[in-house]
C-alpha cells in the first residue's frame, strides 16, 4: 500500500475529530475550517516523517494546536487597533444552545487550559499525549484539566445567570443527564 | 453554589458531547481537493489568488525591482517575485526567511527598460490575470480590481533624474563623499524612519510633502555590506494635503563601490482603489492612513499591527537580525 493511501485512509477515521478539535478551539466555524484544513495540509506534507501511524491521532492533534497557536500568536499582533479592544466571542451561528454556550465558555479559559480540556474530552487523548503536546509535566497536564473543569463551570454557571436575565427559559426545564460524561482524574 | 457546581459538571458532559456531534463540513474529496490543489505547483498568481482566498483578504503587489545599468549602457535586469504567505510563515522567525529562499520565488528576466511597474500593469491587466487570479467565485470576496493609474513617467530618465535628486540631497544633508554613500544613506534613513515613522531626512529631504511609510528594506545576503550588497525598498508615500497616497519603490544594486539602481515613483495602485476591494472597510483614503499613521506608535508599543504591513516589518526585522531575502515583492494584506 502506497504510503499515501495509508495517509488517506488514517485521515478518513480523524478527519470529523479533528475538525471538532479546531471548532472547540476557535470557537467559529469558519476558522474551524480553516485550521483543520490547515492541519491536514500540513500533515500530509510531514506524514512520511511519522513513524508510528498510531500516534496519527496525536500527530494531527498536535498540528492542529500548533496552528491554533500560532493563529492566535498572530491574531494578538496584528489585528486591527480597534477589535483588540473587543475581542470577545459572539454567537453569530445558529446553533444549540448548549454548544454556543460552551464555545463560548471556551475562549474566556486561558488558552492552555482550553487546550487540555479539548484534547481531552473532544480529541479523546490522554494525559500522557497531552503532555507530550503541551510540553511540561504529567502532573502540570493534571493540574490545568482539573482547573479548566472547575473554571468551565464557574463561567457555564455566570453564563446561565446572564441567560436567564434574557430569553432562555428552556435552560431551567431542562433535564440533567444521569451520566456524568468528565472524569476527574 | 456546590449544587450548582455539580449541575454543571453534568450539562458540561452534555455540552462537550454536542460537540462531538457536529459534524465537519468538510468530506472527504474536499480535503483531498484542498490538499492536492496546495500541493501541486502553482504559477505566481494562482498562488495570489489562494493566498487570497485562504486569507479572505485582499492583497496588494508592490514589486521592487533591480533594474541594472551595466557599464556598457545596456539595460537588463530581473523581477524577482516572491510570495510573503502570511498563513504559512511565522513572522520574525527563521521560518520566514528559509521559506522566501524557497519555491515561492519567480525570477522573470525583464525586457530591456521594462519596469516592475510596467511589468505589473501588464500582468494584472491581461484577460489571464482578471479571469484566472484575480476574480474570485467566492461571494465573500469582494472583487479585486487593480486599476493602476496610468499617466506616470516610469521612463529610466525620469528614474534616473529623481534618483540624482535624491542622492544629491543626502549627499547635502550627510556631507559625505564616498560614492556609495548616498544609497547607502537611503537605506538607514528609511530603516530609522519606519521605527520613528516619518524621519526627517527621508521625508522631509526627498519629498517634502509626502510622508513616507518604509514598508521594508532587504539585504541580499544578510551581512549588510553597504559597498556590494543588493538592496530595496518600498514606500508608501502618503501626501499630507490630499491624502492621496502612492506606492514608491526603490530598488538598486550597490556593486563595487558604484551604485546601479532605480527608483520608481509612482502610483502602481491607486491607494482609494485598493481599499474599495476590502470588505467592511469604506473606500476612504482616510481610513487606510489612520491605519498608516496608527501602525508608528504601535510598534513601539509591543509590534500591535495590523495585517497590512505584515510581511514588510517582518522583511524589516529579518534585516535587522541578519537574514534576508534580496529584493522582494510584498504582499500586503489586509484584512
Amino acid at each position: 500500500m502506497k504510503i499515501e493511501d495509508i495517509f488517506w485512509d488514517l485521515l478518513e477515521l480523524e478527519r470529523e475529530r479533528i475538525w471538532q478539535l479546531s471548532f472547540a478551539l476557535t470557537g467559529s466555524y469558519d476558522e474551524a475550517c480553516d485550521l483543520a484544513s490547515e492541519t491536514f495540509l500540513a500533515a500530509y506534507k510531514s506524514f512520511p516523517s511519522l513513524r508510528d501511524t498510531t500516534a496519527f491521532r496525536k500527530f494531527l492533534s498536535t498540528i492542529t494546536i500548533r496552528l491554533h497557536r500560532r493563529k492566535r500568536w498572530r491574531a494578538k499582533i496584528f489585528r486591527p487597533l480597534q477589535e483588540a479592544e473587543n475581542s470577545s466571542y459572539e454567537m453569530t451561528r445558529e446553533s444549540s444552545y448548549d454548544l454556543d454556550l460552551l464555545l463560548s465558555a471556551l475562549t474566556k479559559l486561558p488558552a492552555l487550559q482550553r487546550e487540555t480540556i479539548v484534547l481531552f474530552e473532544i480529541s479523546g487523548l490522554s494525559q500522557n499525549e497531552i503532555q507530550e503536546i503541551q510540553g511540561g509535566s504529567l502532573s502540570g497536564v493534571k493540574s490545568r484539566l482539573t482547573r479548566a473543569r472547575e473554571n468551565l463551570k464557574r463561567i457555564l454557571i455566570d453564563e446561565n445567570l446572564q441567560k436567564k436575565v434574557g430569553q432562555t427559559p428552556e435552560l431551567e426545564t431542562r433535564d440533567i443527564p444521569n451520566t456524568i460524561r468528565i472524569q476527574i482524574s | 453554589m456546590n449544587s450548582k457546581l455539580e449541575n454543571q459538571d453534568n450539562r458540561m458532559g452534555d455540552m462537550f458531547h454536542s460537540i462531538r456531534e457536529v459534524r465537519s463540513p468538510l468530506s472527504m474529496n474536499a480535503v483531498k481537493n484542498y490538499i492536492l490543489e496546495h500541493i501541486e505547483e502553482m504559477t505566481l498568481w494562482q498562488k495570489l489568488q489562494r493566498l487570497i482566498l485562504q486569507t479572505g483578504a485582499f492583497s496588494i503587489i508592490i514589486a521592487s525591482i533591480c533594474c541594472i545599468n551595466s557599464p556598457a549602457g545596456e539595460t537588463k535586469g530581473e523581477i524577482n517575485i516572491r510570495i510573503a504567505d502570511h498563513t504559512q510563515n511565522t513572522p520574525f522567525s527563521n521560518d520566514f526567511a528559509r521559506s522566501i529562499k524557497g519555491t515561492n520565488t519567480h525570477t522573470i528576466t525583464l525586457e530591456k527598460a521594462e519596469t516592475a511597474a510596467s511589468f505589473i500593469n501588464r500582468n494584472t491587466m491581461s484577460d489571464s490575470v482578471q479571469t484566472d487570479a484575480l476574480s474570485s467565485s467566492n461571494e465573500n470576496i469582494a472583487p479585486i480590481q487593480l486599476t493602476p493609474t496610468p499617466k506616470v513617467d516610469l521612463s529610466f530618465s525620469f528614474i534616473n533624474s529623481k534618483l540624482s535628486e535624491l542622492s544629491d540631497l543626502l549627499v547635502e544633508k550627510e556631507s559625505e563623499t564616498s560614492p556609495i554613500r548616498p544609497f547607502a544613506e537611503v537605506q538607514g534613513i528609511a530603516y530609522s524612519g519606519h521605527i520613528r515613522m516619518y524621519g526627517e531626512g527621508f521625508a522631509t529631504g526627498v519629498m517634502h510633502d509626502w510622508q513616507i511609510l518604509s514598508l521594508h528594506v532587504m539585504n541580499a545576503n544578510g551581512t549588510h555590506d553597504n559597498s556590494k550588497d543588493a538592496s530595496s525598498l518600498t514606500n508608501i508615500g502618503i501626501k499630507k494635503e490630499t491624502g492621496q497616497q502612492i506606492a514608491l519603490m526603490f530598488g538598486g544594486i550597490i556593486e563595487k563601490g558604484r551604485v546601479y539602481s532605480s527608483i520608481q515613483i509612482g502610483p502602481s495602485y491607486n491607494m482609494s482603489q485598493i481599499t474599495s476591494g476590502i470588505k467592511d472597510v469604506p473606500a476612504s483614503n482616510t481610513i487606510l492612513s489612520q491605519k498608516f499613521f496608527g501602525i508608528s506608535g504601535q510598534i513601539s508599543a509591543g509590534y500591535r499591527i495590523t495585517d497590512f504591513l505584515s510581511a514588510n516589518i517582518e522583511g524589516l526585522l529579518n534585516y535587522h537580525s541578519g537574514i534576508s531575502g534580496g529584493l522582494m515583492l510584498s504582499v500586503m494584506i489586509q484584512r
